[in-house]
């Protein structure tokens, strides 16, 4: 399980998280929800350790990560795979030196292990016939596919979403959101979302943290959420019709 | 007081390159990549500045002896000398700082803003050494070999100039190479060439690597790259040419 307790964290005189307590249950898609600028993907990277928090402790399965030394993260860091906004490939590799890099860095796998670990998690994510194929040269869509499957690769215990679903369309969008469902399930991962997209959360939600100004005003199951009266909550997920709509058919 | 920090950081970021890299052998290969990219790739720009420098030092010395006196071969001594002294190890690695720096600048630096390098970290990569040390060792390693090149090419296009134009008949430009030659001058360029090419690829990845923002930041790092490079260049020319010749 991955915690954070009273997580604070300041860019100069601008707190951008205060006092966040929150925890992430394993097996489980967990989602980070709020506006833009909210504060999420500073929490997210606060969790992997690319922001050091400037109060509060970050804790997987029982070990506080913040307290460790770089050096001593390293065993933490390599059960982490990420998915980042943008996908983050390398934009020097190809899709197959993309997703064997993790592999080639840190396990003791022969090339030919290495070749079908990678096949694997392409085929996974249902990408065929693109490991030749540089990043430029693939879509938006694939782009993120191929980041899960560099990011599933070492076999993580967390994998760690920042908006998958950005500059994606709905279908696309409903596609990342199922397979990182499935591979949630599949290789019984942590998995955690940040996200502003409310489809996501219909689908795929089963823990919800609601952040708003930096602050945590909501956590608990999307059944809790649709029940919840929190006025901050309210404004966000329900401001379009659709949601409106599906919160009317939800209570009756 | 930004300058202070700056410094400040650039060796904290210097210390963690030598760290014990995570795999030895995807770091020789990057070296290798490197040294070809930056090897290789500079050989075409090198060989044609090096061909005109020679060409003109030889055009303009002979322009500038008038006296009877002064042998044509000193023509062959100036240019030969003022190759391997200083427009070889010095202005050669200017013009790279401006080819390598920008590129390593911006490659870094756009792994930077498109979270590449927070990926590398995320992973449990030293991406400060995963990137810069394959540099820093190919550069240091490779431009020497550039730099001796670029010595034979202007000494060439020198002695071609001179005899072309009539400027330096050969006989006169051989005599003037092979006069009162200091080997010394040689590993001099050389060692002058090692302190260069650290500073041309630190100085540039440092620039990328703390890039923030978006595409307009990541061509100012690259501009700031080439000139704080260029800067400190003419200043170590001048602190090495202190310790080493005077």
């Amino acid at each position: 399980m991955i915690e954070g307790r009273s997580i604070t964290k300041r860019f100069g005189s601008n707190t951008v998280l205060e006092d966040i307590t929150c925890s992430f249950e394993p097996g489980k898609v967990n989602l980070i929800i709020g506006a833009s600028g909210s504060g999420k993907t500073v929490l997210m990277k606060c969790l992997v350790g690319l922001f050091e928090p400037d109060e509060g402790e970050v804790i997987y399965d029982g070990q506080s990560f913040t307290a460790l030394s770089h050096k001593e993260r390293k065993p933490i860091q390599q059960e982490i795979g990420m998915l980042f906004q943008g996908g983050a490939l390398f934009d020097s590799m190809t899709v197959k030196q993309n997703v064997m890099f993790p592999l080639s860095m840190f396990s003791k796998m022969s090339y030919k292990e290495r070749v079908d670990r990678v096949e694997f998690c392409l085929n996974r994510v249902n990408l065929v016939n693109v490991g030749h194929l540089y990043p430029a040269e693939i879509s938006g869509g694939m782009k993120k596919r191929v980041a899960i499957a560099r990011a599933i690769a070492n076999q993580p215990k967390y994998l760690f979403c920042d908006e998958p679903n950005s500059g994606l369309d709905p279908k696309t969008s409903l596609v990342i959101d199922r397979l990182i469902e499935e591979i949630t399930e599949e290789f019984k991962m942590t998995t955690i979302v940040n996200t502003h997209d409310m489809n996501t959360v219909v689908e795929t939600g089963e823990k919800i943290i609601f952040i708003y100004k930096g602050k945590k005003w909501f956590e608990g199951s999307a059944a809790e959420l649709i029940k919840s009266d929190i006025k901050e909550l309210e404004e966000f997920v329900f401001a379009s019709k659709m949601m409106r709509a599906f919160r009317q058919q939800a209570q009756s | 007081m930004r300058y202070i920090f700056s410094i400040g950081q650039y060796w904290i970021f210097m210390a963690r390159l030598v760290q014990k890299p995570e795999r030895f052998r995807i770091y020789m290969r990057q070296i290798f990549l490197e040294m070809d990219a930056m090897g290789f790739g500079s050989l075409g720009i090198v060989a044609v500045n090096s061909a005109f420098m020679g060409a003109v030092i030889t055009i303009q010395s002979a322009y500038n002896i008038v006296n009877p006196l002064v042998p044509l071969s000193a023509i062959g001594i100036v240019a030969r000398d003022s190759i391997i002294l200083e427009f070889s190890p010095t202005v050669i690695m200017m013009v790279l700082a401006g080819k390598i720096g920008s590129s390593i600048a911006s490659e870094i630096g756009t792994m930077r803003v498109t979270e590449q390098i927070d990926a590398l970290e995320i992973m449990g990569i030293n991406s400060s050494s995963f990137l810069v040390l394959p540099k820093v060792v190919a550069a240091v390693l490779i431009l020497p070999f550039i730099v001796l090149i670029s010595m034979f090419v202007g000494i060439l296009g020198g002695w071609l100039a001179g005899d072309m134009t009539g400027a330096c008949p050969s006989a006169d430009y051989l005599k003037g190479l092979q006069d009162s030659f200091v080997t010394f001058n040689v590993t001099f360029a050389l060692i002058k060439t090692v302190v260069f090419a650290f500073i041309i690829t630190s100085v540039a990845s440092y620039q990328g690597y703390f890039t923030r923002g978006g595409a307009l930041e990541v061509g100012k790092a690259s501009t700031r790259a080439v000139v704080f490079s260029n800067i400190l260049i003419l200043l170590f020319d001048y602190i090495c040419t202190q310790l080493l010749l005077v």
